[in-house]
């Protein structure tokens, strides 16, 4: 699909070739799933550091790559 | 002094945080404590420079991990409202999304919200997995209309010990219909509503957002997942991009509707965490913005407040077509 600078992909109501399929099929997916098994899982890829602030509280940084393009004005530079 | 007190006329709980009427409220720019720390004269609540996404325990919080001890009662049970006061035991949270003080979710790339997607996943994970946490409500406050006391963008995160009341009604409502049906509740909603197509805003191969048959707000809209999922834990790679995308896209509709940032409500919902089986709900996101037209508020008053019934003056069809037809592009 076409996007443009802003990272949008262009028409409001583009259309998915299975979703037409995805809506069929979703009954009998839901019945089959419905009560499987679906917890939450931890995921190992994401980088983070958790610190303890002076009052007790936690503050975890979450760090991903630096490749993305950053927006807008720097706060307090 | 942090408790819940139980209304046993209405059967809800009522959080008490008193702390919060300290709480830090629209400083200027300079002093604002979600950005990174610059200098050694302003400490900020984020110690380090720079950051891309961070999380903390929320100052001014409603909930705590190790709340006040309560008093209860008086001797011999004269308090007569003793019996309903509990401790305010959770999780209150700060999601920064971004160092840039200036910026909004919006404006961030597609890259960038699906990382925050990511984080929220987590926090879901981990919030939810401690014993007493049994909800975990992921939400944003966007705007001074909404009651908004920093501007820096940024969202919030309740780990509730109990399951909230508007949640608990959407799983009644959900188990009683797949119990007779044999079909969840919101799958169907998203059936009907891709049939009719007249509410829908944005449609991909993985997401929808339209404006629910039942909207209570003008430009309400929710945003379901295609697949069945109870939770966003579930959401693979490439349907966390899919949900960036259109959480993007359905912000700059809003922008764009009447030229200026529309302030909003964002709220997830999804499964509790208290080990039941949910398997019958379906996670969703729902955005209320508080305008009916460019310069009017929608305001929740008497018949909203004091009977529980909305009032919405406007058609969800109308609105959606309104939200569809706007150029984002130009």
């Amino acid at each position: 699909m076409k996007r443009d600078e802003t990272g949008l992909i262009k028409n409001g109501m583009r259309k998915s070739n299975s979703i037409d399929s995805k809506v069929n099929e979703m009954s009998n997916k839901v019945r089959s799933k419905i009560f499987a098994d679906k917890k939450c899982k931890n995921n190992p890829g994401l980088k983070k550091r958790v610190i303890t602030k002076r009052d007790g509280r936690y503050l975890i940084y979450y760090d991903f790559k630096k490749s993305i393009v950053s927006e807008g004005t720097k706060c307090l530079s | 002094m942090l408790e819940l007190r139980y209304d046993p006329i209405k059967s809800q709980k009522v959080a008490y945080a008193t702390k919060r009427q300290g709480r830090t409220f629209h400083p200027p720019d300079d002093y604002c404590p979600l950005c990174p720390t610059k200098s050694n004269k302003i400490i900020t609540e984020i110690p380090e420079s720079d950051y891309d996404i961070v999380v903390f325990e929320n100052r001014f919080p409603t909930f705590s991990r190790n709340p006040d001890k309560l008093v209860i009662g008086e001797a011999n049970n004269e308090d007569f409202f003793s019996f309903s006061k509990k401790q305010s035991k959770g999780i209150c949270e700060v999601v920064c999304y971004t160092p840039n003080h200036d910026s909004f979710l919006e404006d961030m790339p597609i890259e960038k919200i699906s990382n925050l997607i990511k984080v929220w996943q987590d926090r879901s994970y981990n919030l939810g997995k401690k014993d007493f946490i049994k909800y975990v409500f992921i939400f944003e406050n966007k705007g001074k209309e909404i009651g908004v006391t920093l501007s820096h963008p940024h969202g919030q995160i309740y780990a509730f010990s109990y399951i909230p009341p508007i949640i608990k009604q959407e799983l009644k409502s959900s188990k009683d219909f797949y119990d007779k049906n044999k079909e969840c509740l919101h799958c169907a909603v998203i059936k009907e509503e891709l049939k009719k197509g007249s509410r829908i805003i944005i449609k991909t191969g993985d997401f929808i957002a339209f404006i629910p048959y039942y909207a209570r707000w003008p430009y309400e809209v929710h945003i379901y997942s295609l697949r069945h999922m109870g939770n966003l834990c579930e959401l693979d790679d490439k349907e966390v991009t899919s949900l960036a995308e259109v959480i993007k896209e359905l912000i700059a509709r809003y922008n764009k509707l009447f030229n200026f940032r529309m302030p909003y409500v964002m709220v997830i919902h999804q499964n509790p965490t208290d080990n039941k089986d949910y398997g019958y709900y379906h996670f969703h996101f729902e955005f209320y913005p508080p305008y009916r037209t460019k310069d009017k508020f929608k305001y929740l008053a008497g018949c909203e407040l004091g009977a529980g019934t909305f009032i919405n003056d406007t058609l969800p069809e109308e609105k959606a077509e309104e939200l569809r037809k706007v150029n984002i592009y130009s």
